[in-house]
């Protein structure tokens, strides 16, 4: 398990450390050292442990209920501190740790190199673990108390120093691991993680957890350790090829920044995470300008959680147009077309939606993503970013400011009922909003045309009346209609 | 897809009828006589002549230009600018480049000749309306209705009298142009003209010389007024465009047919809510008359629009514009209450661009019989730039096929029944087409 335990850093995470030391005076608490060492002696010994120099293990995670599989990956990891883990679930990728190079290479989004504190807790949790290796790793661990957890009295240990607040907690009258928690760090940012073990196995003199119930965030599922080979015999612990080639183009200057990190700098840079996480409700009105035409019109737009929104655009020649949804039905209507419900795979595909998770989720609607090149435009210093949307849709090329960390550009197609439409958005300016960046001038360009979108007002997470999102009776109408229609079809 | 036909080809147009009637009409565009070219103007040509190429590569709607090799083109026609001793032969040049790509909608426009047709930023005509609307048939401007009780038709001027002379200027010059330029958007242009001239401030009079069924001459003086709302008339502006008269009308045939027709697609917050009231009114009527005769078409969306009054089935499409990087397909959105009975429009040379699209696609979906005569063929949408050295440039953006896979351009939409209307019929106070696309709803009704 101690290979699993180093793949802490994106599954589960794992700190198991052994003790020979017997405590001292009933009354006295131990050290965090003595619970540590005592950890060793209970799961094998440190002779046994000293035994092995190499673990493979095959784990897999699977939701509680146990019908869909969540991780799936062969982890090995060396006393030596090299290890690699083979992903295939939730991606296919791989990661590793090689002469003190932390890299991670996936169909995601290519290859990228950890740096800085997450290098650091990358290398920590990769080495085989040890009586050692809590005192190289964390000599300063602290207990912090007694707690029960699941009925049984535990030690609670800080792992120190640790800027992922690792915490384990081992039972009082066995010695052994019952629960571990620490940050998950990644491009994405940090998420809590954790574990409690469910069921112990022995292999070769050592026994470790083989079942356990694991969180990620919000997400809970049963991580279960399939096999163990201690010391196999052929093992290549060597980063792969596209890593040694990227790793030779960083040092000639050359290697771009990964995508992943690229797309995450703008999200930090705009708001953060958390800002996307606690956005409500928004409120933005301002002008829209067909630019050729010299057509200026007005433009309003609500939009709440659930995927509420509602747009009103008015624009001299052609009249009120409006666009919406209550989360339910999505329709619009305009003098034009008159009232329609939308069909459901155009739905949102022009309205504005506030969907945080698609923005900070976007891993979720991305097969995968890769940065092209450094390239100038409008007099910016840019990073070209290609994203393979997972529905088959046309590729999203992003532009991003690299100073700024902002988007300065996107070219994608949009679907519309007349097909795909190609349109370049460029966010040429943004303006601070309530602590965060929010594009206030946007040009639209479409089959040659420009628009520019240009922010009067912006207001977030302000209350908005949820009659603002009340589809018309006449629509309602509609939609009861089309579905009693289709409820008649053959 | 807002609005692209109508902001672009129109003027666009007009300035092409220009530069032909230029042609011919030395005198009144003496600016164009053979100049020497200062050095800048020749450093301007050729900055004008790679950005009219790099315009056509990068932006024709076929990126394999039908096999032609655009590079050669290049190579072989930059020399030829680089000597051209005036800007009439860089023109010359330039425009036989384009005849190479063998596509409509490609054209140089001299710069001088903006100044003939104005800014589009112009002040529109004004207010006041004789309430007459003039058609062109054959060299002759005619009278091609009346508003009731307006002070024309107060005045004794009726449908199929000859328009002499506006406050004391003959017609005649810029009729003669015809002569030379045959096609209905040239005689579009000129109706225009002429309605123009007879457009000014209200309370103000307009004196007419006209000729009557008798061939005699009348001289008739009313004052222009209001016009009496969007049924009558009313002035609307669309972005860049001169500010157009915007007719829409509605009305029952004897026998009972629905009779629709508007000038323009234009303002569809006016006009659509007023095609959906008509249609109301129609609603137990045996056919629907829609006359889109004269009409230049517009905002291209509101072909779907229309449509959607008379197709009750989803997934219908008129036809499908292919562009450089993308193709939109022209759906029809089913309105909730559709039109069901038999549905006629006419269509003439003055039918283009919208009207084409509308006509030509419920055609090949069965659901309109058409009359009149062969439209324009023009519903390509186009756009114009302004080049280095002052010219204009104007380059297709896009293709348009029909839902039949026919392609409208240059061949317009062919009537099933071709009907042509006469002076003489006018001045019987006969509508030709009218009357073929009646006795037909008539005769389906039986």
């Amino acid at each position: 398990m101690s290979g699993f335990a180093r793949r802490s850093a994106s599954f589960c995470g794992a700190g198991i450390f052994a003790c020979a030391l017997s405590f001292g005076a009933p009354n006295q608490l131990p050290t965090a050292g003595q619970i540590l060492d005592r950890y060793v002696s209970v799961t094998g010994g440190a002779a046994a442990w000293h035994a092995k120099h190499t673990e493979t293990d095959d784990i897999e995670g699977r939701t509680l209920d146990g019908r869909r599989v969540v991780l799936r990956a062969l982890v090995t990891v060396s006393r030596s501190g090299n290890s690699v883990s083979e992903i295939q679930v939730p991606q296919v990728a791989g990661e590793g740790i090689y002469k003190g190079v932390a890299w991670a290479s996936s169909h995601f989004s290519g290859v990228r190199i950890k740096r800085g504190m997450e290098r650091d807790e990358a290398i920590r949790d990769s080495r085989m673990l040890e009586e050692a290796d809590w005192r190289d790793s964390y000599p300063k661990s602290q207990l912090a108390g007694i707690e029960t957890i699941g009925g049984d009295g535990c030690y609670k240990v800080l792992l120190l120093p640790s800027p992922t607040h690792k915490i384990e907690w081992f039972s009082i009258s066995s010695g052994l691991l019952v629960k571990r928690s620490s940050y998950e760090l990644s491009t994405a940012g940090d998420t809590p993680a954790g574990y409690t073990v469910e069921e112990w196995a022995e292999r070769d003199g050592i026994k470790q957890p083989a079942v356990m119930h694991a969180w990620r965030g919000d997400f809970e599922y049963r991580l279960t350790v399939l096999s163990t080979i201690y010391n196999p015999r052929h093992v290549d612990l060597e980063y792969p090829a596209e890593v040694a080639e990227y790793l030779r183009a960083d040092r000639a200057g050359k290697a771009l920044p990964n995508a992943e990190e690229i797309i995450e700098r703008h999200i930090f840079e705009s708001g953060g995470p958390e800002f996307y996480e606690m956005l409500r409700t928004q409120k933005v009105t301002g002008t829209l300008t067909f630019l050729a035409q010299n057509i200026e019109g007005r433009m309003e737009t609500w939009a709440a959680g659930g995927g509420k929104y509602y747009q009103l655009t008015d624009i001299p020649g052609m009249g009120k147009q409006e666009e919406g949804s209550d989360g339910v039905i999505a329709w619009d209507r305009s003098p034009v077309i008159g009232p329609r419900v939308k069909p459901k795979k155009n739905a949102a595909a022009l309205g504005v939606t506030l969907d945080a998770a698609g923005m900070i989720e976007w891993r979720l609607l991305i097969d995968n993503v890769r940065t092209e090149a450094e390239e100038r435009v409008d007099e910016r210093d840019c990073y070209r970013v290609r994203l393979t949307p997972r529905d088959g849709s046309q590729d999203i090329i992003r532009w991003y400011d690299r100073d700024t960390g902002l988007l300065y550009r996107s070219a994608l197609a949009v679907r519309t009922d007349m097909g795909a439409l190609p349109l370049v958005m460029t966010f040429e300016e943004y303006r601070s909003v309530a602590e965060v960046k929010w594009p206030s001038r946007v040009r639209i360009t479409a089959s040659g045309q420009d628009t520019l979108f240009s922010a009067e007002e912006v207001k977030l997470n302000e209350p908005v009346d949820d009659s603002v999102f009340e589809v018309p009776p006449e629509i309602r109408d509609l939609a009861r209609k089309k579905t009693d229609a289709e409820s008649v079809m053959p | 897809m807002l609005a692209r036909h109508t902001s672009k080809t129109r003027p666009i147009a007009i300035l092409i009828r220009i530069v032909l009637v230029a042609g011919f009409c030395g005198a009144l565009f003496a600016q164009l006589t053979p100049a020497q070219l200062t050095p800048r103007q020749k450093t301007d040509n050729l900055e004008s002549f790679e950005v009219v190429w790099r315009t056509v590569r990068d932006r024709h709607p076929d990126p394999k230009l039908n096999g032609l090799n655009w590079q050669a083109v290049h190579d072989s026609t930059r020399p030829a600018i680089e000597n051209a001793q005036s800007m009439q032969e860089v023109r010359r040049v330039l425009t036989a480049m384009l005849a190479k790509l063998a596509a409509s909608h490609y054209a140089i426009i001299p710069g001088d000749l903006y100044k003939e047709i104005g800014n589009p930023q112009t002040p529109a005509p004004e207010e006041g309306s004789p309430g007459i609307v003039p058609v062109i048939i054959g060299d002759k401007a005619v009278v091609g209705s009346v508003e009731p009780d307006s002070p024309a038709a107060l005045a004794g001027i009726r449908p199929g009298m000859v328009l002499d002379s506006i406050n004391g200027a003959k017609l005649t010059p810029a009729l003669r142009l015809l002569d030379d330029l045959k096609d209905r958007e040239s005689q579009r242009i000129v109706e225009q003209s002429v309605s123009n001239k007879l457009s000014g401030p209200a309370d103000q009079a307009v004196a007419l010389d006209v000729i009557d069924e008798q061939g005699h001459t009348k001289h008739i003086e009313f004052e222009r007024v209001q016009p009496k709302g969007t049924a009558k008339g009313k002035m609307v502006r669309f972005g860049n465009l001169p500010e157009t008269r915007l007719y829409f009308e509605s009305r029952s045939l004897p026998d009972g047919a629905g009779y629709i027709h508007f000038n323009e697609f234009l303002d569809p917050a006016s006009i659509m809510p007023q095609f959906e009231a008509a249609l109301k009114n129609f609603r137990g009527a045996p056919g629907v008359i829609l006359d889109l005769r004269g009409n230049p078409g517009g905002i291209g969306i509101m072909a779907m629009g229309i449509a959607g009054f008379f197709i009750d089935k989803d997934g219908q499409k008129l036809g499908e514009m292919k562009m450089r990087d993308a193709t939109l397909k022209f759906v029809i959105f089913p309105r909730p209450e559709t039109y069901a009975g038999a549905l006629a429009i006419l269509v003439d040379e003055g039918s283009a661009s919208t009207s084409e699209i509308l006509a030509g696609g419920l055609q090949d979906l069965g659901r309109a019989r058409i009359f009149g005569v062969r439209s324009a063929g023009a519903a390509l949408p186009s756009d114009i730039i302004r080049l280095p050295n002052g010219d204009g440039f104007q380059y297709a953006q896009a293709s348009y096929t029909s839902e039949s896979g026919k392609v409208l351009e240059g061949e317009g939409v062919t009537p099933d029944v071709v009907v042509r209307q006469t002076r003489e019929a006018l001045l019987a106070g006969r509508d030709l087409v009218v009357e073929a696309a009646d006795e037909w709803i008539r005769s389906a009704k039986r």
